[in-house]
């Protein structure tokens, strides 16, 4: 016995270092990071330190008068900004992050004064602009793979998207001009291009909704079709001569099963005069009773949506729907 | 006694293991909200928005960020696109079924400009993802972010839960904070680099004025027999309360014109950069106050038909 217990002490010795060594060596990621959001607020500061430095500088060479406010706050700004610069160095990082957002504090107040003093037409230059137009061709590049995405998507599904396709082509058509344009500094033109590609992102944008409210009726009436088996299912469970619900509760569920025809009888109503809003309040007063049923059924069971059908021939991993209409930001 | 030590031994073992090793995975909750703002060089932020369940749900409401947006598309985990209703700032999703929604806009309002300095600015109950423009220079920051990221000569921020709002400049390119790590330069770089700016800026500047200056704004043609259009006003500014004072001059410009002026007037009206003009004029065109019509080469902006007074 005493040997089995030296091998396992032994055996402890030789494991302890690989659990423990992985938790040690995690503490230096933590600094690391603290180390890297100093660097990175120095670097903020600095940057600001030097950007208002220049403005100013503009301004004054502009015989712009800086009030004397805002010239002290950017004075105490510049001396955080140095004080926070040695602590860095000195890798007190807690300390230089600190101090960084004093300055950084002073820096906005800087700004806040500044507000009104700087003369937008002096810091856009000739490069700024056509940057701009580049910058929005290719935001509509972007915008244009992510709609031939969804094209692709919903022509797979088997929808006609021929329409929306020749719009797609004509946009990259105008894109391409507008990218040739924009090289040739053809300016006028390239704007002209670009409002023609926001007009047709525009329509192909509404487009789509008008795609989106087609495919939904589709799905709405997939979902009521299982509804209606699941219903009919529970009826049969609840009327089964097998069934061991008491004759009280048989009532109350047959009651319950009965309400859920009703709205959904009415969900369908709706959907063929196309009132979505109305058909998914009913379906949510369908699904509300369906989970009651299945309650009576199976008091025990924890999710009594469990047997409810899938409700898209999109969604074919899931088995079980919830019905909420929930907010989120 | 062996025995003891043993049995002692085994239970300190499995306690220390135990104690280290990962804790299970906590039950996964309700919905995954995830959200990235990509913010282009004109002020413009692309909203891109995900949202997951952990079981399909029939009707889901979104609260945008703002209720003036140009390009709203929601599409599903299949990326098909899902029905919306829009009422102000809420989207009504119908997705009957679907796991996961992914919301897409543009919008203008999150971001103000002051001289060279942007400002973009976000109340969010979740920590988000901000996408900076290339070689954007962070000038002040109100919250550490999670995590720092830097891509092809932009930053990646994932933001803590709450307020973010980052001012910054695209003017002023320093390209030191795409290295987090090289904070500790030398004053000398950064003289030589604001030389260097300086020198390439103040030619360009100049030469745009120059160019500016040069340009014949040519006046509208006006018909003899056209209608002359009256704008209400009135009407329009009590409706849009939220206008900034120069797009009130331009509407004001506009009015005086009945109703419509070339593009090209408007720039020379307020005397900003044609990017400036040119965004103030979107933002009218996304509050539906004005569209654009194209006459050969050249823009006309008009003041809809609903803000113009019946003759």
């Amino acid at each position: 016995m005493p040997h089995k217990t030296t091998v396992f002490v032994i055996l402890l010795i030789l494991i302890l270092p690989t659990i423990l060594l992985p938790q040690i060596k995690a503490l230096d990621p933590t600094e690391q990071k603290l180390k890297e959001k100093a660097s990175f607020l120095i670097s903020t500061i600095q940057n600001a330190n030097q950007s208002i430095t220049q403005t100013i500088s503009q301004l004054q060479n502009k015989d712009v008068l800086i009030p004397q406010p805002c010239i002290d706050t950017f004075k105490e700004a510049q001396v955080l900004v140095n004080q926070a610069t040695e602590a860095n160095q000195e890798e007190d990082y807690s300390q230089a992050i600190d101090l960084a957002f004093q300055a950084n504090q002073k820096i906005k107040a800087t700004l806040n004064l500044l507000d009104g003093l700087v003369d937008e037409a002096s810091t856009e230059h000739g490069d700024y602009y056509k940057q701009t137009l580049q910058n929005t061709i290719d935001r509509y590049y972007s915008l244009l793979q992510r709609y031939e995405d969804i094209a692709t998507s919903t022509s797979n599904r088997g929808t006609d998207v021929t329409a929306i396709s020749a719009k797609l082509s004509t946009l990259r058509t105008i894109l391409n001009s507008a990218k040739s344009n924009l090289n040739h500094e053809i300016f006028e033109l390239t704007e002209n291009e670009i409002t023609q590609a926001q007009e047709l992102i525009e329509e192909l944008t509404g487009d789509f909704n008008t795609l989106a409210a087609r495919l939904n009726i589709e799905k709405i009436s997939t979902y009521i079709a299982n509804t209606q088996q699941n219903l009919t299912a529970l009826k049969e469970q609840v009327n089964s001569p097998s069934s061991t619900l008491t004759s009280n509760t048989k009532a109350a569920a047959t009651a319950t099963i009965t309400q859920a025809q009703t709205s959904l009888d009415k969900a369908r109503q709706y959907l063929d005069s196309q009132q979505i809003s109305q058909t998914i309040n009913e379906l949510t007063i369908v699904q509300a009773s369906q989970a009651t049923v299945q309650n009576y059924l199976n008091p025990s069971s924890p999710t009594p949506t469990a047997t409810t059908p899938t409700p898209s021939p999109n969604v074919s991993t899931t088995n079980s729907t919830s019905v909420t209409t929930s907010t989120v930001k | 006694m062996g025995r003891r030590l043993v049995v002692f031994e085994v239970m300190a073992f499995l306690i220390l293991i135990f104690s280290i090793a990962p804790k299970p995975i906590a039950a996964q909750t309700q919905v995954s909200n995830s959200l990235t703002l990509t913010v282009y060089l004109d002020g413009f932020v692309q909203v891109d928005q995900i949202v997951e369940f952990n079981q399909p749900v029939l009707s889901f409401n979104v609260t945008l960020l703002s209720n003036t947006f140009q390009n709203l598309l929601i599409v599903d985990e299949n990326n098909l696109p899902l029905e919306n209703t829009i009422n102000g700032d809420i989207a009504s999703i119908y997705n009957v079924g679907s796991t996961k929604i992914v919301v897409s806009y543009l919008t203008q309002d999150l971001t103000t400009k002051t001289g060279p300095y942007w400002t973009i600015t976000t109340d969010y109950p979740e920590s988000i993802v901000l996408v900076l423009p290339r070689n954007a220079s962070i000038i002040s920051i109100n919250a550490v972010p999670d995590l720092i990221e830097s891509f092809d000569g932009g930053l990646k921020l994932t933001m803590p839960t709450g307020l973010t709002e980052v001012i910054y400049t695209t003017e002023h390119a320093f390209d030191e904070q795409n290295k987090t790590t090289s904070s500790t330069s030398s004053l000398d770089q950064w003289l030589l680099t604001a030389a260097v700016v300086l020198v390439l800026i103040i030619p360009l500047a100049l030469t745009g004025i120059l160019l500016h200056k040069r340009k014949k704004i040519p006046k509208p043609k006006t018909k003899k027999d056209e209608k002359q259009e009256e704008v209400d006003l009135e009407k329009l500014f009590s409706k849009h309360r939220e206008l900034r004072q120069d797009e009130t001059q331009v509407i004001k410009y506009l009015a005086s014109k009945h109703g419509k002026a070339f593009e090209a007037e408007l720039f020379e009206l307020l005397n900003l950069p044609r990017t400036t003009t040119w965004r103030l004029i979107r933002r009218l065109e996304g509050l539906e106050i004005v569209y654009i019509k194209k006459s050969r080469r050249q823009n006309i902006v008009l003041i809809r038909d609903k803000y113009l007074k019946k003759q």
